[in-house]
């Protein structure tokens, strides 16, 4: 039985790694640009944030886990500001939101 | 700590896969997409070879603003000459492909020769790794990738500061107006990215500072403290915002020559100090090389910044809207 340190670890990656693939699933499968983007800026956010808290519990010190996390608070930033640039340029080009058909 | 050959696998085949798609897809946005991912995988792959210095540089130009050039490139050839851009007919012929394929086992046929053959005839490694490791303890830098750079091989440098520079005119040139610099963005409320600017300028400054400072002992330095700032300066001139009035004005040009008009006459002080041209040795190596290392920086950001502007907005600013200070 290995401590559960490890087991912990091992948890958060598979956590990561199922946010990612539904992530992934959901760029593939959904029917129009928001909902896609929707779906991949939850496999950024949750996903990455689930193996930066892993890796940072891997870390050797304390000081390599603070930036770990800092990286993260950029990617979140940064793939905040991208999705809404992504979908405000997809609006002006006329891209139309999906409706179920009634 | 396990060295699981799938990952190099997976990066090599990986590697070969995109470079063939961006060559030969029909669609020329998905083509500098997939240029870009082949950017990050490279760079993941420089890790594994444990050359960090080239992973920051791959990752920052080669994939990030090289990407961002290309796109920008792209939304000018749409709005200008959109015919190219219209996939006629079907995509490369397979004997495309082939060719390409034989390029790469022909690279692979090699591995063979430089790995086992090479050093077995030279009777040792090939490389100057022996004698750079002599000239260490005189060369101004702790890290030997800057001290090759900027000391051993700094002619190579100081001319890769001039091509940027050459670069930079030649667009210039080609938007029929030499020396503009001022910059006329797209208005609209991109208020979310001014945010982001704001946000991430000093971060970016800092980190560009550090890449820099840190070049003397670890992987970093001016190309990629440069690109550091040219991100961070090609998203600020995007959000218009506070960040512009940097990139117009008297003082552009100067900066933009600065990097290599530094490296030039640091190199020629040398000589007039009695040693030779571009070789900085002794105790004011390590303070020389910051010196030219900062100039260099604040240079290759600009140029990259720039470059990224010329390629994204247009040439002339469309009448009516906000006249940038000129630079007549």
């Amino acid at each position: 039985m290995p401590p559960p340190i490890i087991l912990l670890k091992y948890l958060l990656l598979i956590v990561a790694l199922v946010f990612f693939t539904a992530g992934t699933v959901g760029i593939l499968r959904f029917p129009d640009l928001y909902s896609r983007l929707h779906a991949l800026t939850k496999c950024d956010n949750l996903g990455l944030g689930f193996v930066v808290v892993a890796v940072a519990l891997h870390a050797a010190d304390g000081w390599l886990a603070v930036k770990l996390v800092l990286i993260w608070f950029l990617a979140l930033a940064s793939s905040a500001t991208a999705c809404y640039l992504v979908a405000r340029a997809g609006l002006r080009a006329g891209q139309e939101p999906w409706k179920r058909e009634p | 700590m396990n060295d699981p050959i799938f990952i190099d696998v997976f990066l090599a085949v990986g590697l070969l896969l995109l470079c063939g798609f961006s060559l030969h897809v029909r669609d020329l946005f998905t083509g500098v997409v997939t240029f870009i991912i082949f950017g990050l995988l490279m760079s993941v792959a420089w890790v594994r070879m444990q050359a960090p210095d080239l992973a920051l540089a791959e990752a920052a130009i080669g994939s990030g603003i090289t990407g961002a050039l290309f796109l920008g490139a792209l939304r000018r050839l749409e709005e200008s000459a959109p015919e190219y851009l219209a996939p006629a007919g079907p995509g490369s012929p397979v004997r495309h492909w082939l060719f390409d394929l034989g390029i790469g086992a022909m690279g692979l046929a090699l591995y063979p020769l430089v790995t086992i053959l090479v050093p077995a005839m030279l009777d040792g490694p090939p490389g100057l790794a022996g004698p750079v490791s002599e000239a260490m303890a005189d060369a101004g830098a702790r890290n030997p990738v800057t001290a090759i750079i900027l000391n051993m091989r700094g002619y190579d440098t100081m001319l890769e500061l001039v091509v940027l520079l050459l670069g930079w005119s030649g667009v210039c040139v080609l938007q029929g107006d030499l020396g503009r610099t001022d910059i006329q963005p797209a208005t609209g409320e991109l208020a979310v990215l001014g945010a982001f600017v704001r946000f991430l300028r000093h971060p970016g400054i800092l980190v560009a500072g550090y890449l820099v400072w840190v070049g003397g002992d670890a992987p970093g330095g001016a190309f990629q403290a440069g690109a550091m700032l040219g991100g961070v300066g090609a998203i600020g001139l995007m959000a218009g915002g506070p960040v512009r009035p940097l990139f117009s004005g008297p003082g552009v040009r100067p900066a933009l020559a600065a990097g290599a008009a530094v490296f030039l006459l640091t190199g020629l002080a040398m000589i007039a100090a009695g040693g030779n041209f571009l070789e900085f040795r002794g105790s004011r190596a390590a303070a020389l090389l910051l010196v030219i290392e900062l100039f260099s920086t604040v240079s290759i950001g600009l140029v990259l910044a720039l470059l990224f502007a010329a390629c994204t907005f247009p040439p002339h600013p469309p009448k009516g809207g906000a006249i940038a200070e000129g630079n007549s």
